[in-house]
């Protein structure tokens, strides 16, 4: 596992998986997005509906979501609010029903002032530092000079589900609903440095985006990744389209880094710079902060001290209940379809089992459509309840590498890769 | 090429967003995207709408100075949805706004906001609960 070792490649994936096309008319079928996108028009949902929403929204069952207002930003659908500035917004769990995130419900995370204006016809994407040739690859450029790929990939916050983390956690305090699952599309980042001829010197690559700081003492939001990780992984890439469509400003416009596998840290928004270091990158955002414990399980006792910490990177295993819902009213002697979606870092999801009795009794659900290793799976059990009374339901998701999740929490200090076997509550009457 | 937005001037115009002021709310939520596509330009731009006015600091001592420091660079439902731990954590974090995220704060400020912080958001102004763990 590349936790030990900090941000290392697995090997890159085999040529084959390049040739992977994806089913279009399924995913637009399954998308269904109506936003109005098109001749250069690019239009989001155009007034929020706060004030009427969001006091429907104070009912919320999920006491971590309690009293938080549906909020409609720029291109995106109703989205539960977080923090408004910089914006935070979580996608609810409904729209997990499908394999894809539709681009206007998936959910945004800025660190810093978001761009609030794009020209394209002046955005440049520029490569500098160790290289043979500094570019600045316009718009056209990344559609018109380099082949064409795209991915379906999740893209997961490093600390989605930090509000149920105990002892509790400072940060985001989120529910499961910091992520999103969506196909990229765009160009391989090994390409581009190629084009630009990176140096024998070469050691990390740095990323920046138009996002600003606040203060001239906030940090820029600036990431790395190792020059090896890109070159040898041809999934990492520049993506320009998000499921078909313009990427949403709040999702990165109008191109985004794309580190399939990896948590959402590493993904950069709007992005502008791409510097190749001789040396290992030491910003802040790599070497102070998204930091987990150097161990295998990336966990701490609880409370515990940090000792050694190194950049979180690959996304552990997990799977999320989202039918039914927690505190969900269902019959009994009726047949109800448990479902949801499982996803790790890369290997793909081997098998979901599903426990309706809360204790250790495992019977396997069945897999949705293969949309590849690093996209949702989704899964489904076909369950009866017996009889009135309450239920229990889990589900546990094992990769192809053999890795689950575990039956209790893992801890650690800043509230990242949860993965534990989540808990569904049902009453059947 | 575009130019980054210089970070004091979005930090003045966001503060002086950043107080809650619920009706500019309601209608400012003209959130809205306009792609303008004049002769040589594609413009894409986004209007964010301003602070959650549901986000609006508990009244008390100390409420004043910690709205208005640390409205600098967020909102203030970064202070409201965060968990209710103790003062030594509240003021570790009042130092982190200052001492990594470079934050405007005097000594004198900090202190203030720390304690404010831990009166109001911290573990002693926790009411009891039933004690039902926040699951999903």
């Amino acid at each position: 596992m590349a936790r030990q070792g900090g941000p290392e490649a697995k090997n890159s994936s085999p040529a084959k998986r390049l040739d992977r096309r994806f089913d279009r008319r399924a995913f637009l079928r399954v998308c269904g997005m109506a936003s109005a996108v098109g001749a250069g028009v690019w239009s989001g949902g155009i007034f929020g509906a706060m004030a009427a929403r969001g006091a429907a929204d104070a009912g919320n069952p999920n006491p971590l979501l309690a009293g938080r207002p549906l909020v409609r930003y720029p291109g995106k659908t109703d989205l539960i609010l977080l923090t408004s500035r910089p914006p935070q917004l979580e996608t609810p769990m409904e729209y997990f029903e499908n394999a894809i995130t539709p681009n206007e419900a998936f959910y945004v995370r800025y660190h810093i002032p978001p761009p609030r204006e794009v020209d394209l016809s002046k955005w440049r994407l520029k490569v500098a530092g160790s290289v043979d040739q500094p570019l600045e690859l316009s718009f056209d450029d990344l559609q018109s000079k380099f082949p064409r790929t795209s991915i379906v990939a999740v893209n997961q916050c490093s600390g989605n589900s930090r509000g149920y983390f105990s002892p509790r956690i400072f940060g985001g305090q989120w529910a499961n609903g910091a992520m999103g699952n969506a196909e990229w599309t765009g160009v391989r980042l090994r390409d581009i440095l190629s084009a630009a001829g990176v140096r024998q010197t070469g050691v990390d690559v740095s990323f920046n985006g138009l996002d600003g700081p606040p203060l001239p003492g906030v940090p820029d939001f600036v990431k790395s990744l190792s020059v090896s990780r890109i070159m040898e992984d041809p999934m990492v890439m520049v993506a320009y389209q998000m499921n078909g469509q313009p990427l949403p400003m709040l999702n990165g416009f109008p191109a985004r880094l794309i580190v399939p596998g990896w948590y959402a840290t590493y993904w950069v928004k709007n992005l502008s710079e791409v510097t190749v270091l001789d040396k290992e990158f030491d910003g802040f955002w790599m070497r102070k902060a998204y930091l987990i414990p150097d161990n295998a399980c990336g966990c701490l006792e609880p409370g515990g001290a940090p000792g050694h910490m190194v950049p979180i990177n690959r996304m552990d295993v997990r799977s999320l209940i989202v039918f039914p819902s927690d505190g969900a009213h269902l019959s009994a002697g009726k047949r109800t379809a448990v479902r949801g979606v499982a996803f790790d870092g890369g290997y793909g999801v081997d098998s979901v089992l599903l426990s309706t009795d809360g204790v250790d009794t495992w019977r396997a659900a069945q897999l949705g459509k293969d949309l590849g290793e690093y996209s949702f799976r989704q899964w489904s059990f076909e369950w009866t309840p017996p009889r009135a009374g309450s239920y229990r339901l889990m589900a546990r998701a094992t990769n192809r590498i053999g890795q689950s999740q575990p039956a209790k929490p893992l801890w650690n200090p800043a509230g990242y890769l949860r993965n534990v076997i989540e808990e569904v509550d049902v009453n059947v009457g | 090429m575009w130019a980054k937005r210089d970070g004091k001037e979005r930090a003045a115009a966001d503060a002086t967003a950043g107080f809650g002021r619920n009706a500019a709310f309601f209608a400012a939520l003209l959130a809205f995207v306009i792609t303008v596509a004049a002769p040589g330009a594609q413009r894409t731009s986004i209007q964010l709408p301003p602070d959650n006015p549901h986000a609006q600091l508990k009244p008390g001592p100390g409420e004043e100075v910690t709205s208005r420091a640390c409205s600098i660079c967020h909102s203030t439902d970064y202070i409201v949805t965060q968990p209710h731990l103790d003062a030594q954590h509240w003021d570790a974090e009042v130092q982190k706004m200052i001492k990594v995220f470079g934050g405007p704060i005097t000594p004198s400020d900090a202190k203030i906001i720390s304690d404010y912080l831990a009166r109001n958001y911290g573990s002693e102004s926790e009411k009891p609960t039933n004690g039902s763990a926040a699951k999903n």
